[in-house]
């Protein structure tokens, strides 16, 4: 081995630095009891403040006063005011986003009424309503929608549940829910007391993709006469327990609480309103979610209806349509309003009454990324129920 | 001058003529503890739902079995995969403490979650809708009940109820069970088709042994729900192929083949005593970050303080020439 003279170590290399920061980061790490107020202390009873906040006023009897507001608004929570439009309330916000947890009985209830599983035969085999339409042109009514649609737009993503790692490629073309400025008018009105909403209010929303409106009160005839109104006042609401009817319900604070209803001032009455739903991919509805979504959306424009010249009673009952379609499949919706109280517990003497045609298929849908080349399994019974309801006016003398 | 003693002490043994020989076998060393595995960002799902609860299916984000802390890789043959919907489970069924008064839920749905291994019940009631394990013959439909009520005479359980473990008699099958009487303690036996059994009550506390055959002490008031968890044949169940092991964000391992020496393999032991859960784990408090001025560090305050330079190394010596 080469003689080596002692040489004393001059440089400071990047290790030493290395390891100088290791043995600095290790001593910085190593943590200090926390310290706790000595029980002789905690016996005297004074006042501790955190040292570091000695100044600050969350050391002060704010935090107390702040506890006892919050005590006492209890659930209702205001929210702080940031617009000066903003709603001190939250209120309850009904959109279609959310499936109603029991469906139809569900929605029976919110809405106070009867629900009649099929349409009335009157309604049904109304001569009027028999139509001559050829079968063509229904096919060609379709296909307006699902294939002569020039829009390009960028489809959702595809999930395929059983090759579910799968990643399809995006198209682009006509979405499920073809969207027209001048078509879906905004539909909101604002409900409260009762039973659920005198706490909070609730908001139902939707947006038709179309609202047919007519100068003639005839299409606002009810179908049931007062003796059937009558007799509905005795059957009960259904009882949904232990589900609360309100717990799908969105809560958010609303800025406001006016009627929205397209040509509301003029002297028109809501014929029927149509819209279509889309299905998700992963988490579709079942018929009866769909069928409350239909029941509870036309009752939104029932009300609207009754209510659209600031009228807070109801003088006479009205009927109002709903038409949605979701995948092929029809739900036919007649509202009759017969009452606008919402539902108390003990006084449920009027009812509202709502007749049902619950997931008829009118056709068989292509998925979102096909073509529909022609319509496949047109069903036109279902078609002449959907023109039975359009067209089946009520005749109040007839009972 | 030590050793020399023991160096005696050891030839004196050896020339005793009654030899006891001492031999001691141990049981192999045990394993290290498992990590932590990282499978999903649990935080990223709080940061998205703003810490409340939501039964709606959330985006989760993938960890790939890396500390979202420091980024590291802590969990071998864990990544890629695709990104499954999560749903938060509240394991915390907590109902009122009058005698006789249960909150009731109706359940809505049964079904497969891909996160977990037992299937997953959403219930709704008064409260809202919420999802929760899946006992083994829940379906949808099913009224289940919570109450907290402590009663004095053991309860029968009814399968899917939850009740405090102190009010279960001797030999109810249960899961979900709470460590410690909060609303955010960890919970006990959450895997398909395990259940765990209450074994005796003591005073304060109820002895309930786990599926693992270890037996705990935990206080009477935590909650647990009745029954066997669902999906019990999950272990009959197979992937189908490596490829789809994978998509479901598990590697294959591989290596050279070791064979197993006898530190492998199952060691008979005896059970460890009751332990009992009495405090909760505290959290650690949280680290301070202070800085401390030229001022502060000089030590000099009041009349002792001099100006801000000479701690500092300054001194008022001429400057040589």
């Amino acid at each position: 081995m080469v003689f080596r003279k002692y040489r004393a170590v001059k440089q400071w290399g990047k290790m030493d630095t290395r390891i100088f920061k290791e043995i600095y980061n290790s001593r910085n790490k190593r943590k200090m009891p926390a310290f706790e107020v000595p029980e002789a202390v905690k016996a005297l009873g004074v006042p501790i403040f955190e040292p570091n906040e000695v100044f600050t006023q969350t050391n002060r009897k704010k935090n107390i006063i702040e506890q006892a507001r919050s005590q006492a608004e209890g659930e209702v929570r205001f929210a702080e005011q940031e617009h000066p439009l903003q709603k001190n309330h939250p209120a309850y916000i009904f959109e279609g986003a959310e499936p109603m947890s029991d469906g139809i009985a569900q929605a029976a209830l919110l809405t106070r009424s009867v629900v009649r599983y099929n349409l009335p035969d009157t309604i049904l085999h109304n001569a009027a309503a028999k139509l001559d339409i050829d079968e063509e042109m229904v096919r060609d009514a379709i296909l307006h929608g699902e294939r002569y649609n020039p829009t390009l737009e960028k489809l959702p993503a595809r999930f395929d549940p059983v090759m579910f790692w799968i990643r399809h490629v995006r198209l682009h073309g006509t979405p499920v829910l073809k969207r027209k400025v001048n078509r879906d008018s905004p539909l909101s009105v604002y409900l409260s007391g009762g039973q659920y909403f005198s706490r909070v209010p609730l908001v139902l929303r939707g947006q038709p993709h179309l609202t047919v409106q007519s100068p003639d009160s005839t299409v606002t005839m009810p179908w049931a006469g007062p003796i059937d109104v009558k007799a509905v006042s005795t059957e009960p609401l259904p009882d949904i327990y232990p589900i609360s009817p309100i717990i799908d319900f969105e809560k958010d604070t609303i800025y406001n609480d006016d009627l929205l209803l397209t040509r509301r001032q003029q002297k028109t009455h809501v014929h029927s309103i149509l819209w279509s739903r889309e299905q998700d991919q992963k988490y579709p509805w079942t018929s009866e979610q769909n069928m409350a979504n239909a029941i509870l959306t036309t009752y939104a424009a029932a009300i609207a209806e009754a209510t659209r010249n600031g009228a807070t009673k109801l003088e006479k009952p009205l009927l109002v349509r709903g038409v949605q379609l979701v995948n092929g499949r029809l739900d036919l919706v007649a509202f009759q309003l017969n009452t606008l109280k919402p539902t108390e517990t003990g006084d449920n003497a009027e009812k509202n009454i709502v007749w049902i045609e619950k997931g008829l298929r009118l056709y068989k849908p292509k998925p979102y990324y096909e073509q529909m080349e022609v319509v496949e399994k047109l069903d036109m019974n279902v078609f002449h129920k959907f023109v039975a309801l359009m067209l089946g006016f009520g005749a109040p003398h007839a009972h | 001058m030590i050793s020399s003693l023991a160096v005696e002490l050891g030839a004196l043994r050896l020339a005793c003529s009654s030899k006891i020989i001492v031999a001691t076998r141990n049981m192999p060393a045990r394993g290290t503890k498992p990590l932590p595995r990282h499978l999903w960002d649990m935080a990223d799902l709080e940061e998205k739902t703003g810490g409340a609860y939501t039964h709606k299916p959330l985006r989760i984000n993938r960890l790939g079995g890396r500390d979202p802390e420091t980024g590291r890789k802590v969990n071998q043959h864990i990544g890629g995969g695709v990104k499954f919907d999560y749903f938060m489970i509240d394991f915390h069924r907590r109902g009122p403490t009058e005698q006789g008064s249960t909150y009731d839920e109706r359940v809505l749905e049964v079904r497969r979650d891909p996160n977990r291994t037992c299937h997953i019940a959403l219930c709704a009631g008064t409260q809202g809708k919420r999802w929760i394990l899946a006992t083994e013959n829940m379906k949808a439909g099913d009224i289940i009940s919570t109450s907290g009520h402590l009663a004095e005479n053991p309860v029968i359980g009814v399968e899917g109820n939850a009740y405090p473990i102190g009010s279960l008699a001797a030999g109810t099958v249960i899961n979900s069970i709470e460590r410690y009487p909060t609303s955010h303690s960890e919970t006990f036996v959450k895997a398909a088709g395990m259940s765990a059994t209450i074994v005796r009550h003591q005073g304060e506390y109820t002895v309930v042994k786990l599926p693992h055959k270890h037996e705990f002490s935990l206080h009477r008031t935590c909650m647990a729900t009745v029954g066997r968890l669902s999906h019990a044949d999950i272990d009959g169940k197979i992937f189908g192929s490596a490829q789809m092991h994978r998509r479901f964000g598990y590697k294959m391992s591989s290596g050279l083949f070791h064979k197993k020496d006898g530190y492998f393999g199952r060691k008979v032991r005896a059970l460890p005593p009751v332990r009992v859960l009495d405090t909760p784990p505290q959290a650690p408090p949280p680290a301070q970050r202070f800085t401390l001025t030229k001022a502060d560090l000089s030590g000099l305050h009041g009349h002792a303080k001099v100006h801000n330079l000479l701690p500092s190394g300054y001194s008022t010596r001429d400057y040589p020439d």
